[in-house]
Formats: structure tokens, sequence, C-alpha cells
């Protein structure tokens, strides 16, 4: 069916964690939030535990987690998300993850608080980076109303309870 | 990057991050990690529905949860399972051990072993002595085909022993094979029908009959029982015997699909769900989180609470308690502060906190602790935010609480207990006070209207109840109350107060009020069914209304048995206004059969009773006391007699005991107290209404016809003249899920010149449902007519935050403007609903009116109704369509 009425544009930002299960690291858990443009859930997606084994640690290393975030949590994640709530961006709380950029179409953006307020509106864009000399990605940053770094907050709240709560998550 | 928002974001750093080195060779192979599973949960957030149905246990490695509330379900199942066993095979051992061998089991620690998985192998000693190797075997694949393969292995160890020197007899051994042979005929009896009934549950269902401790008392027995059974109950015999003169058992087919219910699972992501919602706004005021203003002081209060672990919220009866103690348990559930609560309250309130909870609250699970013990054992096991139970219930059911805190090894039973009347524990010696004490929590709020500041001995116990260990630091009982209460009165936040607050209080029928009320309205509706094409409209209105009268006095009070959930819930809050010093009106329209009922049971108020049987002298001697002494604390007035213009501004409560068909009866009632004189800064007006009877059904019938009320009142009657102009034959009818006997004769209002409607063809009228939803402020679009996928229009409007609502609209055209639309229509549109999680709202429009089912069913899954009446009055709003 095809909508011809005139609709303003809904933006969805895509928020990625992959959280330890425990304090030694024993496995871990990759979460996708997905909200809408007012920070609203509009999806979420989790793997279970992913727990490598001693012989898989030793022989992945310092690729374990960055293995685990993209190969098995953050593409598997969302080739699951519904066409509707597809995210126009992701973003990611470990500089490890944005290696996903090119395995994916959204952009990735890497967040972290400034430490220094005399930053405030600085940003690092390597020329490299392409997809963000665009207008069009620039704007979906400027339609996102709320904290960014906000909902990492519900995604480590969440995978703590679902630990709690049901063993595939332990 | 210029145009952020600063005070969001402070800084956005992007780098591109090292690529991976690829490795040369490899000599090993190193094992991928098999991909995980993912899950997902949807929104928009709607109403759970969950209902555990019996605890019967069918689970298969596919669907078992291991949420640990199934856990210990599945746990008592095996426990019951295996109990029997054993009696079953020791019941031969006269002098064998006692019925609480397997109390063994438990001591072991074996259970809390299994719930966490740290066995799978459970090993325990049965004596048999004689049966042989192969029956045993046949008990233990019972036993693993109904517990969890995947998660217990069942082995029977055998220990052959005969017990002081006595032999097994020969006789008794036939006996107990022929129990087993009726057990095993039974059971495939069961499973042909689709009943997969393992064997130990059909012996504890034969042995039903018997008490307990006499279940092994042999096969004989248990024969002569099912025997005693037929001959009993004949047909009605839960038990039949068959050409073949073998025992079966017969379960009637509802009883035989409840049997066989899977429980259904609690998604998980369910609980979690109000985690992955923003925070709520410091000041709740954010449209995001709230679909009602709360008023500065209760902000205030829901702050308090939130900040104390403790707290005693002492507001004036009506500032909204409830209301401020359901945000502030939201907002600490949002914040993962805690996950479980539980509320304790007076059983007549136990309904209207459900209410309140689904109102502000929609997204977390509530459950109402009620029913038979079965029932609420469930419910306590199931894995919901908020368990709302009585005093009462509270007692007989702490054993299940506790045992729930030792199998989920939670430190406190609850996160949160909130105890609503907490001065019903005022008394420390009282059973109840003690139960409560002995519930733990992290968080103890207590609410109450009625002042306490000056009953010291009453003061004293209740913060003990909310903080155990306040003398530890606090000397005095001054500071130490002060430390935790909060208390408001309606002077004190008046500013922010309006001139009226409206409450509508929804309670559950007593168990004799709901019988009568059944059958009652069974009666009537065949005596309408009965009505007619001849009957006149005099008739028929005469008929309809008799019947919604006598329902609605049953609703009030039933007066053979004196019970009215009403009047309890009255007398409550009456006891706490007026120890405020406060005096109430309570208006009905049955003087006799309500107001004269109720008297007695209100003397410690020193009642009027002012009704049309009084004397002029008497009426102003009334006023005169109400209004000037001290003595008398209520005023109870028939609607008729106390509509004139008298006033009654000593008042500044007003409880209205029935459901009035026209507003303005009810707002000139309430002028009796809100005029000049009236020196309370807000008078408090509550309707006391009945849940799932027909008080419920006109609420709905008048909310819909709002419109025509705003547009055309003129008369304030509820006499059935006055009545009959608003509402059709069909309406009233529909009240009782029927059709008027003569609906092509009905007379629908015609809001322009009284002449019949011209009712569009069903393409016209989808245009004319499309443009007026054009001028309430939506994009629509009307689908084509053969590919529409039961949706005739989507329609789409921008709300005040941001996002979009999205709404799906069907449109029912009849050719008579009295042509009614069924539940069938509803259900369809549900189903494209919930089939499509984008959609907001689903609206069925038509030009005729709904059925009764299909208004409660429309009301139990959100899809918005418009009948005709309501579609002329919203047109009418909205400016004329172009349809006449």
């Amino acid at each position: 069916m095809n909508d011809t009425t005139s609709e303003s544009i809904h933006r969805k930002a895509g928020f990625f964690m992959l959280n330890p299960i425990d304090t030694l690291e024993s496995g871990f858990i990759g979460a996708l939030l997905i909200t809408d443009q007012h920070g609203l859930p509009l999806e979420f997606k989790c793997t279970e535990s992913i727990k490598p084994t001693r012989t898989q640690r030793a022989l992945y290393g310092a690729l374990l987690k960055p293995y685990i975030s993209i190969k098995l949590s953050i593409i598997p994640l969302l080739q699951r998300v519904s066409n509707e709530n597809r995210p126009d961006i992701l973003f990611v709380r470990d500089d490890t993850h944005l290696e996903v950029r090119s395995e994916i179409t959204q952009p990735v953006l890497f967040l972290k608080p400034a430490a220094n307020a005399q930053e405030l509106g600085n940003a690092y864009i390597p020329q490299s980076a392409k997809q963000f000399s665009e207008d069009s990605n620039t704007n979906i940053l400027l339609e996102l109303k709320f904290d960014l770094l906000e909902p990492f907050e519900r995604i480590k709240t969440v995978t703590e309870i679902l630990g709690k709560q049901d063993e595939r998550f332990r | 990057m210029n145009g952020f928002d600063n005070e969001k974001i402070l800084k956005i750093e992007i780098n591109i991050g090292a690529r991976f080195p690829l490795p040369n060779t490899f000599t090993i192979t190193p094992k991928p990690i098999s991909a995980p599973k993912t899950d997902a949960i949807y929104y928009p957030l709607t109403k759970p529905e969950i209902d555990f149905g019996r605890t019967e246990i069918l689970c298969t490695p596919d669907n078992f949860y291991s949420c640990t509330a199934l856990q210990s379900s599945i746990h008592d199942e095996l426990l019951i399972s295996i109990r029997q066993q054993i009696i079953y095979f020791s019941f031969n051992f006269k002098e064998t051990k006692d019925e609480t061998v397997d109390f063994s089991f438990e001591t072991q620690n074996v259970a809390e072993n299994i719930d966490f998985h740290l066995v799978d192998v459970l090993n325990f000693d049965i004596t048999v002595p004689v049966f042989s190797l192969p029956e045993i075997q046949d008990l233990a694949d019972e036993y693993q085909a109904f517990a969890l393969p995947n998660i217990v292995n069942i082995k029977f160890l055998l220990n052959k022993s005969i017990i002081d020197g006595k032999a097994y007899t020969e006789e008794s051994k036939k006996e107990s094979e022929k129990t087993k042979t009726l057990i095993d005929a039974v059971y495939h009896v069961l499973k042909q029908n689709g009943v997969p009934m393992s064997a130990p549950e059909i012996y504890h269902a034969i042995a039903d009959q018997f008490p307990y401790e006499s279940a092994g008392l042999g096969a004989r027995r248990v024969k002569e029982g099912i025997k005693k059974n037929i001959d009993r109950f004949g047909e009605r015999s839960r038990f039949g015997k068959d050409e073949s003169g073998k025992y079966y058992i017969r379960f009637p087919k509802k009883e035989q699909k409840e049997q066989v219910k899977k429980i259904k699972k609690i998604n998980i992501f369910d609980l979690i769900q109000p985690l992955l919602m923003p925070p709520l706004d410091s000041n709740f005021d954010s449209q995001l989180a709230f679909s009602h203003d709360l008023y500065p002081y209760q902000v205030d209060g829901v702050r308090f609470l939130q900040e104390h672990t403790s707290a005693l919220l002492g507001d004036e009866m009506g500032l909204g308690k409830s209301i401020q103690t359901i945000t502030a348990c939201r907002s600490l559930i949002r914040q993962g502060k805690i996950m479980t609560v539980l509320v304790i309250c007076p059983k007549a309130v136990l309904t209207d906190w459900e209410r309140k909870f689904w109102d502000w609250s929609p997204e977390l699970l509530v459950r109402k602790i009620s029913g038979n013990k079965e029932a609420r054992q469930s419910q306590w096991r199931m894995p919901v935010h908020v368990r709302i139970v009585t005093y009462e219930l509270l007692r007989n059911d702490f054993d299940e609480i506790n045992k729930q805190r030792i199998r989920n090894k939670r430190k406190h039973h609850f996160d949160l207990l909130v105890l609503d009347e907490i001065q019903k524990t005022k008394n420390p010696a009282v059973q109840t006070t003690k139960m409560v004490r002995t519930v733990t929590a992290h968080y103890r709020w207590g609410l109450s209207g009625t002042p306490l500041e000056n009953k010291i001995e009453d003061l004293e116990t209740i913060c003990e109840t909310l903080q155990p260990d306040i003398w530890e630091h606090f000397d005095s009982l001054e500071d130490g109350y002060k430390s935790i209460s909060l208390r408001r009165r309606a002077r004190d936040v008046l500013k922010d107060l309006p001139e009226k607050m409206t409450d509508y209080i929804w309670l559950d029928l007593l168990p004799t009020q709901q019988q009568k009320y059944l059958a009652a309205e069974s009666a009537g509706k065949e005596d309408l069914k009965q009505l007619g094409k001849d009957a006149t409209k005099i008739t028929i209105f005469s008929h309809v209304f008799a019947l919604i009268n006598h329902l609605q006095q049953i609703c009030n009070i039933e007066t053979e048995s004196g019970e009215s959930v009403k009047l309890e819930y009255l007398q409550n809050d009456l006891e706490q206004l007026t120890e405020e010093g406060n005096k109430a009106l309570v208006f009905s329209k049955y003087p006799n059969v309500t107001l004269r009922e109720m008297m007695p049971h209100l003397q410690q108020f020193n009642p009027h009773l002012y009704d049309g049987s009084l004397s002029d002298n008497q009426r102003n001697k009334i006023i005169d006391d109400f209004q000037n002494g001290n003595n008398s604390k209520i005023m109870l007035l028939s609607l008729k007699a106390g509509n004139a213009g008298i006033t009654l501004t000593r008042a500044n409560y007003v409880f209205h005991f029935d459901m009035w068909w026209n507003p303005s009866v009810s707002a000139q009632a309430t002028g009796r107290v809100l005029r000049i004189g009236q020196k309370a800064e807000t008078v408090f007006e509550r309707f006391l209404l009945t849940r799932g009877t027909i008080e419920e059904r006109i609420y709905e019938k008048v909310e819909e016809k709002k419109e025509l009320f705003n547009h055309y009142v003129d008369d304030l009657s509820e006499s059935e003249e006055g009545i009959s102009k608003f509402f059709t034959e069909d309406d009233l009818f529909g009240l009782f899920g029927l059709q008027s006997p003569n609906s092509t004769k009905s007379s629908s209002v015609n809001l322009e010149n009284n002449t019949e409607t011209y009712l569009p063809d069903p393409l016209d009228f989808e245009k004319r449902v499309c443009d007026l939803f054009e001028k309430m402020g939506y994009h629509t679009r009307l689908t084509q007519k053969s590919r529409d996928g039961g949706v005739d229009i989507f329609a789409k409007k921008q709300n005040i935050s941001g996002s979009y609502d999205e709404v799906i609209i069907q449109c029912k055209h009849k050719e008579q403007a009295d042509g009614m639309v069924g539940i069938q229509s509803v259900r369809e549109l549900f189903g494209v609903l919930r089939s499509n999680n984008r959609f907001t709202k689903g609206i069925l429009v038509t030009n005729g009116f709904f059925s009764q089912d299909a208004v409660s069913f429309a009301k139990d899954n959100g899809i918005e109704l418009i009948d005709g009446l309501h579609l002329k009055g919203v047109e009418i709003k909205y400016g004329k369509s172009g349809y006449s």
C-alpha cells in the first residue's frame, strides 16, 4: 500500500552495548535498544549469554570481545529488528564496536561524555568517515531530542535484571 | 559540528578504530562460538492478561521456562505426586512409617537444589517389598515423562524390606494390583480423550473423595467410594462405569479444557518493560510519562515517598494518596530500584486499587489476590510487579508468601510494601498487625487519611510497623513520627486544588449481592424478550426501566442479606472524614430501599434522612441541625427532595450512591454544597459504582453521549420521559445485549430537524467518516475497497510529545439507523490491530449501534466504538460533514 499522505521524518536510534554477565567476564550479553526520536523504546533485542571457553579465549585473544560484539551480537541483532524499526543511526559506547561500520549500512557513532566543558561542541571527523560528511546524517543527530547517553543506562539495568531473573542470561 | 544541544551531548568523538590483524596461519582452527538466540519485545504497551489457570504442568524441553516462579510450582507438583506414590506403595504396611515419610525428602535440601539445578539426579528410597522390577520401572518412566527430562532424572532405588516381620500378604498384593489396574484404565481413557494426566495425578483425583490421611487405605475403599459417588449423584457423578464393569472418571468438557490448559508463559520481557522506558521526568509532568496531570502537592508527595524507605503519607481524604503512591512505585520500578510490590488494603477498595494502577501505570503487571486457595497460590507465584491483597487474606496466605521468599532466595518478601488504611494495624496485639509486621520489605509505606496525631498509642504502633528500629534513631515519638510522615490537609494545598474534585470508585459486588443481581438480571432479560412487536413505546420503556431500577437497587444494597459493598466503602470513608470534622451528603434515587436500609448501619454518625415524606417544618429543622449543629455528621437525601434549592454548605463531601443518567443531575445535587457559604476550599464528590453491572454499562453509555448532553441538556430530570429523549429503545435494550422488539419503529434523536437522517451508502459512509477524522486533525487515507486487509481508513496524528498516533478505522454501515453491529466485527478489528504493533488504536464506527457483547469485548481490548448517535454528536462538534 502506498502511503500518499505527507509525514514528517520519524527518526529511530539504535543503542548497542556488550555487557559482561559477571565481574570475571565469564560471559557476555549483547543488547540493542531501538528508540524513537524522543527516546521512547520501540524494540529491544538481546542475545543470550555468550560464554567463550578457555580455549576460545586464548585463541581469539584481544579479538574475542570485538568478535562477539560484531559478529555474534550487533549484526544478528540488527538483522532481526523489524523493518519498520530499523534504526537510522547506531550508537555505541565502546570504540572497538565501530568496526561494525564496514558491515552495516547505518552510520555508527561512538559516544562518551566530555570530561572538559570547554570541549563542548567539538567533534573529530576523520576524512575517511565519508558517511558523516553528508547532511542527512548530521540532521539525524539534531532530531534526536534526548540525552543520548541515557539509554545505555537502561540497557545496563535491564541486562542485570535479566541475569537475575532468567537462566538464559547468566 | 554546530547546532547541538550542548546540555545533552557534551562531546561526540568519531573514531574509526583499528582493523583486526589477519592471522597468517592457524595450526588449529578455533571452534566458533555458536550464535546465540535473540528475543525481542514490542512497543506500544498493551495491558497484559495473565491467567495461569490451573497449575497443570505440561512442559516440554521446548517451552520449559526457567523462571523461578514456574520452577517452584513444578517442584510442588512433583512433591505431591511423589508423596502420593509413596503412600500408594506403602499402604500395605500397617506398621510402616506414617504418611509423613515424604517430609524427609524436604529436609535434605534437595527441594531447593532442584530449583537451582544443582542436582541432576534425585535419589530417594521407597519401601517396596513385593512389586517387581518392571512395575517399578514403569513408574520410573512415568515420572521421567512427567518430570523435566532435561533437568531432573529420577531413579528409584529399590529397598525391599519387610517391616516388623509381617509379611506382605497375597490379598493385599491383589488389592494393590487392582488399584493399579483401575488407575491404568482411567489413564488410558483420559489419554484417548486428550487429557494427559499421569498415574499419580489420577490416583490423587480418585482419592479426592477421601481425607488425605486415608488415601492409602486400599483399592477396595477407593472403589467403594466411587460406587457411593455414582449411587448418590447418578449422572452428575464424576465417575462412571462402562459395560465391562470398569470405572472411569468423567470430565465435563469445560473442566477438560481447564485440565489441559497450559500455563501461559510470563514473558520475562514483560517484567523488564518498565525499565526500557525513558526515566520519568523529575517534575512528573512529562507528557511522555503521564496521561493525567499531577497537582504540585502530589508531585511533592511522590518525591517524599521515593526518598523514604519508611514513610507515612497522611494526606486528608480525597487528596489522592493512592495516586501518589502508584506514581512513586512506578518511578522506583522504572529506575530499577524495586521489582516487587505488595499493596495491602481493605476489601472494599481492592478493585479500586487495581483500576487505579491500570489508569496510572499501565505498563506494570498487576495482580489482585482473590479466589479460592488454589487460585491464590498460582497468583502468588506469578512473576508480576504488583500484588494487591486484603488484610484478611494476607493472614491466610502468609505461608505461601514465605515459601516464595525462600525459593527465590530473597532477603525481603517484597521490595515495597504499601499498607493502605494503616490505622487498621494500630493494635499491636491483633493478629493482623503481627502478620503485617512479619512481612519484610526494603520500602515500607503507610497511607492513612485519619488524623493520627491525637492518638499517641496508635501512632507509636504505626511508626514501629513502618520502621521497626525507629526508636534506635529517635528518642521521642514526635521526632520519630515527623521523620517519616507527610500530612497535608485540603486547606494546606488549596492553591493547587480545584473547587471540586470528583472520583469514580469502582467496587465489586459482595457474594450474595452478586448472586441476587445475576438472578434478577437473567429473569429480567427473559421478561424483556417476551415483549412483542405490538408493545407500545411506553410499555417498552416502562419494562426496561423497571428492570434497571431493580438492578440498581441490588447494586446499592441487597435488602434480604443486607450486603452492600457501597455501604462498606462509605462507612470506611465516613470514619475518616468525620474524624477530621467534615460532614457528608449521600444521594440516592431510592429513599426506601437504599437510604432507609442504610440508616441503621450509620447510626454512629447520627444521620438525618431527607426525603419526600417530611413536612416543611421537619425539613427546616433537619437542615438547621445539620448546618449549625455538631451532632449530625451526615445527611441521606433522596434525589427529588434533595434537589430543591436547599443549602447544605456545612458538608464538603458528597457521595452519589446511584449512577445518574443525566450528568447534570449529579452536578445539581453537588450544588447543594458547592455554593456561597461553603467554607471548605474544595468539595469532594465521589460516585460509588459497581463493576460488571448495569451501572458500568450506563456509565459507558452516558460517556458516549456526553456531546449530546453538552448541546441539548434542557431537561434535568431522571424521569423516563426525560431519559427517552436521549436514549432510544435500542440504547436501553442494548444495555442487556438485546434488541428492542420495535427496532424498526425506534425514533433516533435527530440533532437537526427531527427528520429521518439520510443514510448514505457504504462508500459514502466511509468518506464521511474519513472527512470527520480530517476535521479532527488526523491525516487520513481511505483504503482500496478490495484490498483493505480489514481496514477502511488509516489515520495519523502527531501528538504533543511529537510522536505519532497511528489509528486504524473500520466503518460498519447499516441501512437502518438502529442496525446492530455485533462482537464479530470488533474481534476482526482487534485481530488486525494485534497483528501490527505500529498502530496505537483501533476504532470501529457505525451509523447504527453496538451489541452489549461488542461493547464488552471492545472495552476489554482497547477498541474504541463510535455508534450512530455519538457520530452525529461529534460531527456537530467539528462541523457538519456535508452529508445530510
